[in-house]
């Protein structure tokens, strides 16, 4: 992928359990022109990503989820795939900021 | 009622949420991802989110039935509702969330029932407004849809109408729930 050019068709994973707040990450990647994938759950997610790993370039996942938290998604696909990831919060809690940074990752809240 | 009386009133209505406080700028937000490819966009996660939010308001009716309370049970269940809720602007509804966090944090019974009951409340009273809205809106018809602005993305002002010539370096997302 060129460096210096927008990068649409960027192949995103989005998973968050709240069909509504879904739905809403979904409408807003797809209006940036990327390839959208959704799951409503981290086991999920992580059996897509397991399946092939070249099928995508980039993780957006919530915190809090029912199946599995979202820090213990982002410790295994930092560590079996090695993709970037952005983790979604409403939660403002800096402790939690601090150990999404500390996992190497960049937190929107 | 003539075509532009219907939407005189739709415009009028929607702005009164606005003024009286029962929708904040994330509706916009939601009306900003409509357009001809998705023309029933705001209605379609509305909806979703009043059929999704019944199952999240029977998980706190259920925790407060326990005895003792469960405050931190409360807060999570209560953590997802306000995120939900957000996610469609719904302020009133929103405002009453974060009270109820407040009496969990201080293990406060009683304000959270109070709370959740003003909650209810809130929450029905703009269900109807919206629905009421929706069906108004499909009366005027696709005139609505066509008068708005190319909708414009968040991003970092230097991006005009296309992606040629963009710098990563200075490359700002906003996205805010």
């Amino acid at each position: 992928m060129n460096r210096d050019q927008f990068p649409v068709g960027m192949r995103v994973l989005a998973v968050d359990d709240d069909p509504t707040c879904l739905l809403l990450l979904e409408t807003l990647l797809r209006r940036c022109q990327y390839h959208v994938t959704t799951t409503n759950q981290a086991v999920k997610a992580l059996d897509l990503l397991r399946e092939n790993k070249n099928m995508f370039d980039l993780v957006i996942s919530d915190v809090h989820m029912p199946d599995m938290d979202g820090f213990k998604l982002l410790e295994h696909v930092g560590l079996e795939m090695d993709l970037p990831v952005i983790m979604l919060s409403a939660n403002g809690n800096p402790k939690l900021v601090i150990k999404g940074i500390t996992m190497e990752l960049a937190i929107i809240y | 009622m003539d075509r532009n009386q219907v939407h005189r009133q739709v415009a009028l209505m929607r702005q009164s949420f606005f003024d009286q406080g029962f929708l904040d700028e994330q509706f916009i937000q939601l009306e900003e991802l409509q357009d001809e490819a998705n023309p029933n966009f705001v209605e379609e996660v509305v909806t979703l989110y009043y059929r999704d939010s019944t199952r999240l308001i029977l998980n706190i009716e259920q925790a407060l039935e326990k005895s003792p309370l469960d405050f931190n049970k409360l807060d999570c269940h209560m953590h997802q509702f306000k995120g939900s809720s957000s996610s469609i602007g719904a302020k009133k509804v929103k405002s009453e969330c974060t009270q109820f966090r407040e009496y969990c944090k201080a293990g406060n019974g009683e304000g959270c029932m109070r709370t959740f009951q003003q909650l209810k409340k809130e929450y029905a009273i703009l269900k109807k407004k919206l629905e009421t809205y929706f069906q108004m809106a499909r009366q005027a018809g696709p005139k609505e849809i066509a008068c708005r602005p190319k909708p414009k993305l968040d991003i970092c002002p230097d991006l005009e109408k296309n992606y040629v010539g963009w710098i990563p370096s200075r490359f700002r997302y906003t996205f805010s729930f």
